[in-house]
């Protein structure tokens, strides 16, 4: 007769775990596949909430954001997410967004048919909000209303592959994409791009007689400096563009070549020679790309930030000793993402987006300031939208400057972020 | 009454058993092993993200580390193999994969360190054995061989050396923010497990080796990745060259080879020289800045200093896959077709495709990826002791057969092997004249397993 109470037993401590497990979460490896055969693998995070109904990603185009601090608190909460890692991770030689949606959407279809939620919020941090912008906007056209082709040819039509739709949008941190950090971050007193120390010191930010004091001293630049700096990053930065768009005509000056009717008449060794113009892999080195005045002038667009740049707190030294993307990179991954001819603007997009969009930011982040934020929720064509700041966080919502105060500010935003959902997808979560 | 107890009864029981096979049944999958993300701290601060297959019975007496100095290993086909031969795996990916320009095997030390802790601590395993494929043999084994010897005679440092010491800028701690600041670990000062047994399969002798193997010696200006010197190019059908699936003749020309090894190592101890000279550069300013007169420079000065000892430059070097056993199969012939392991044409992927180091850091450069880096597996492999098994495919199309031969003589354990799987090529995957039934997988692993469960009962003898 004992044997039934002990198995009685066994189940009541079976359900306890259920329980406790559902406060807690547990990881899996999650195969996927994206639609043109690009194998990856993400993370997926789950509590024991049965039958979830929403579920989140979490994707950047160059870093591993498969252990994103987010996705606990997401899970714990009942949200199901994937921590992804695109097939660009920390090769931004290659960077193209057009691939990534790709990967994208393979994170979506997993969460829909797989994990089997109804709702998807996407989390674009840093680079990654202009990318998940992105993603939202062209799964939201129709086939045929997609980019079909990028400005060299290369990666994916999107209006033949499936983009399934989102539901949420967090833009967390973001700038508005890569063509406009590019020119905001580029630093226009470099004379020779051959020469990663040579100097124009007139157009130096980090030269004491425009301004700069050595950090933590915040330095302080004149309107007319300004100007100059900016005329000078302008000048700089197309002078990269016009180099990377001859590289790229020349290319294909020998693609029509070999079309022509003197080709056919070359021997096999010079076809193969000229066969090599076209394909012959050109990469560019694009040296000291950490200047923005407001890592060092506080007084610019100011916010509760210390003086530096996110993940340096000497920029001055970092804009020589650190690649920043993209410091090395093919000629066609920078005309299709990094120069003017990139598809991707976060405050063009953001526009014709219209699935609820949270903006958040920390108001001691170091690189996203509060102008930027505010176009982007004006720009904005979502019918619920809203922009919230968490005092004294960092790019990485932990706590900095002045008001770091208690130091739960991954808490607050993660509450904002959760309370967002709810509000929005209410009638989804239980 | 008594029936419907035992009816009663049989229902829970039957439920009670439901319940935990099927939990254990969707734990292993269906394939028989369970896989589990983990996070591995280093001693150096860095946090790893790693998968570990096992079989979930919590038992495992032998545990297997397999890392790549470039590629993510975390979810490499022999891990389910040896989780369902009842060994724990660890796949990694190392802290620079994917990041070739920034690499140096000395650091990496310390990612496998952490994997080999974890399984002695977490799984309680007895024996711990390291597999490098490819380029990750020559890296597995100075960890072998590194891990073999006391403090004190171990590497210090790359060869490439600090630049600048981060003390005289002024940090009181080590930076975390910066790639080139952060100091290159000294692996007298950090302890490096000892491990049982090296599986090198499909591997070559290092970076630095296979660059003058593979690097192109008819690039005449490093800045023009089309400049070329057609009497040393090795797809100029002139020299003997024949489009794949033809094989090529470059012995019929009898000083071609001779003249083409000469021009590798010449175009690749040119490099080394030009990055050197970088290194050098910097090393001077980072000297002025040690001296006493330094500090009553102007700020600005002491800035344009300072930049100058710790610039970063990247060197581009173009057209790196010119091996001429690619496209001739009867220089060191085994069971392969033409072609490299990453395509059926290396003579357009020489030009058009990324190959190590397409772009780098010249301390990388000099460290690493040169013949000038101190990591050499022939070298290394003489004074590892540990139970050593060489394995290959006799269809890989950029491992050969007289390089196996030479780390099997040359290595320094008692109990080695040397096994070659017909017809599988360097993903051993069925390839070419010998690719027979397609299962040279099965047959690599039961290989493994075999060398590593006869090794593991003369260890317990």
């Amino acid at each position: 007769m004992a044997q039934p109470l002990l198995v009685f037993l066994g189940l009541l401590l079976f359900w306890f775990t259920q329980l406790v497990a559902q406060s807690e979460f547990k990881r899996q490896v999650v195969d996927l596949e994206a639609e043109d055969g690009q194998k990856l693998w993400a993370l997926l995070y789950t509590n024991s909430t049965p039958n979830p109904s929403i579920g989140v990603i979490n994707i950047h185009p160059r870093s591993d954001r498969r252990r994103d601090w987010r996705l606990p608190y997401f899970a714990k909460a009942g949200i199901p997410g994937l921590g992804m890692a695109s097939r660009h991770e920390k090769s931004s030689e290659n960077e193209r967004y057009e691939d990534i949606l790709l990967d994208l959407a393979a994170g979506v279809r997993y969460l829909k048919n797989k994990v089997g939620v109804e709702k998807v919020i996407l989390v674009g941090h840093s680079g990654g909000g202009s990318l998940v912008t992105f993603y939202a906007h062209q799964s939201s056209k129709r086939p045929g209303g997609r980019f079909s082709s990028t400005f060299t040819g290369h990666g994916p039509n999107l209006n033949k592959v499936d983009l399934p739709p989102v539901d949420l949008l967090v833009v967390s941190a973001s700038h508005f994409g890569n063509a406009y950090t590019f020119t905001r971050k580029i630093d226009p007193s470099l004379t020779d791009e051959e020469d990663s120390t040579s100097l124009d010191p007139f157009l130096d930010m980090y030269n004491p007689s425009n301004g700069f004091r050595e950090p933590p001293k915040s330095s302080k630049y004149s309107e007319e400096f300004l100007t100059r700096f900016e005329e000078g990053q302008q000048a700089r930065a197309r002078r990269v563009f016009n180099k990377a768009e001859s590289l790229f005509r020349e290319k294909q000056f020998y693609q029509s070549l070999m079309k022509s009717s003197l080709f056919q008449e070359l021997d096999s060794y010079e076809q193969i020679r000229i066969e090599r113009k076209v394909i012959a892999n050109r990469y560019l080195v694009i040296y000291r790309l950490l200047a923005i005045p407001e890592f060092t002038d506080l007084s610019l667009d100011p916010d509760d930030r210390e003086v530096g740049a996110n993940g340096s707190n000497r920029p001055d030294w970092a804009n020589y000793d650190r690649a920043s993307h993209p410091t090395v990179i093919r000629v066609e991954a920078f005309l299709d993402t990094y120069s003017p001819h990139s598809h991707v603007n976060l405050l063009e997009q953001i526009k014709e987006v219209t699935i609820p969009t949270l903006f958040i930011c920390g108001t001691a982040d170091m690189q996203e300031y509060p102008s930027e934020r505010e176009a982007m929720l004006e720009a904005s064509g979502a019918k619920v939208k809203e922009l919230v700041w968490i005092e004294g966080a960092n790019h990485s919502y932990l706590p900095q400057g002045p008001k770091a105060e208690d130091g739960k500010q991954r808490d607050q935003a993660m509450e904002l972020i959760l309370g967002f959902v709810r509000r929005n997808l209410s009638e989804d979560l239980k | 009454m008594k029936v419907r107890i035992q009816l009663f009864r049989q229902v829970w029981f039957v439920l009670f058993f439901f319940i935990l096979l099927s939990r254990a049944a969707f734990a292993q999958g269906e394939s028989g092993y369970i896989r589990e993300a983990i996070d591995l701290e280093t001693q150096d601060g860095l946090n790893l993200l790693a998968i570990k297959y096992s079989n979930g019975a919590n038992n495992a007496r032998w545990g297997a580390v397999i890392m790549h100095p470039a590629g993510d290993m975390r979810r490499d086909w022999r891990l389910p193999y040896f989780a369902r031969a009842g060994i724990v795996g660890i796949g990694m990916a190392g802290r620079h994969h994917r990041d070739v320009a920034h690499f140096f095997y000395e650091p990496q030390m310390l990612d496998i360190a952490a994997a080999v802790q974890h399984l002695r601590e977490v799984d309680k395993v007895e024996k711990v054995f390291l597999v490098g494929h490819s380029g990750g043999g020559s890296l597995m084994t100075l960890y072998a061989h590194q891990s073999s010897r006391r403090k004190g005679e171990r590497f210090s440092s790359p060869v490439a050396g600090q630049p600048v010491d981060w003390r005289s800028l002024g940090f009181s701690k080590v930076p975390r923010t910066s790639s080139v600041l952060t100091p290159r670990p000294d692996l007298n000062q950090y302890r490096l497990p000892p491990v049982d047994l090296l599986i090198v399969s499909a591997a070559h002798f290092g970076a630095g080796w296979a660059l003058v193997r593979k690097i192109d010696p008819s690039v005449t200006d490093e800045k023009d990745p089309t400049s070329l010197n057609s009497s040393l190019d090795l797809y100029n059908p002139a020299n003997g060259f024949r489009n794949s699936p033809e094989s090529s003749n470059f012995t019929k020309n009898l000083t071609f080879l001779a003249r083409y090894q000469e021009g590798q190592k010449e175009r690749s101890w040119r490099l080394v020289r030009q990055a050197q000279s970088y290194i050098e550069e910097k090393k001077f300013y980072a000297k002025l800045m040690q001296s006493s007169g330094f500090q009553d420079l102007p700020l600005y000065q002491r800035i344009q200093i300072t930049r100058k000892a710790i610039a970063q430059r990247y060197m581009v070097i173009p057209r790196l896959l010119a091996v001429p056993n690619f496209s001739d199969l009867s220089i060191d012939p085994n069971d392969r077709v033409t072609g490299s392991n990453s395509t059926p044409r290396p003579d357009q992927g020489n030009y058009s495709r990324y190959f190590h180091p397409s772009f780098i850091t010249p301390e990388s450069l000099v460290s690493a990826e040169a013949p000038s880096s101190p990591v050499h597996l022939l070298k290394q492999i003489k004074e590892v002791a540990i139970p050593t098994l060489f394995i290959c495919g006799t269809a890989d199309m950029s491992e050969y057969p007289s390089e196996r031969e030479a780390m099997f003589k040359a290595s320094g354990a008692t109990s080695k092997s040397l096994v070659w799987i017909e017809g599988a090529d360097h993903g051993y995957r069925p390839k070419g004249p010998k690719a027979g039934d397609g299962r040279q997988r099965d047959r690599a692993a039961k290989a493994m397993i075999d060398f590593i469960l006869k090794a593991y009962q003369t260890v317990s003898k």
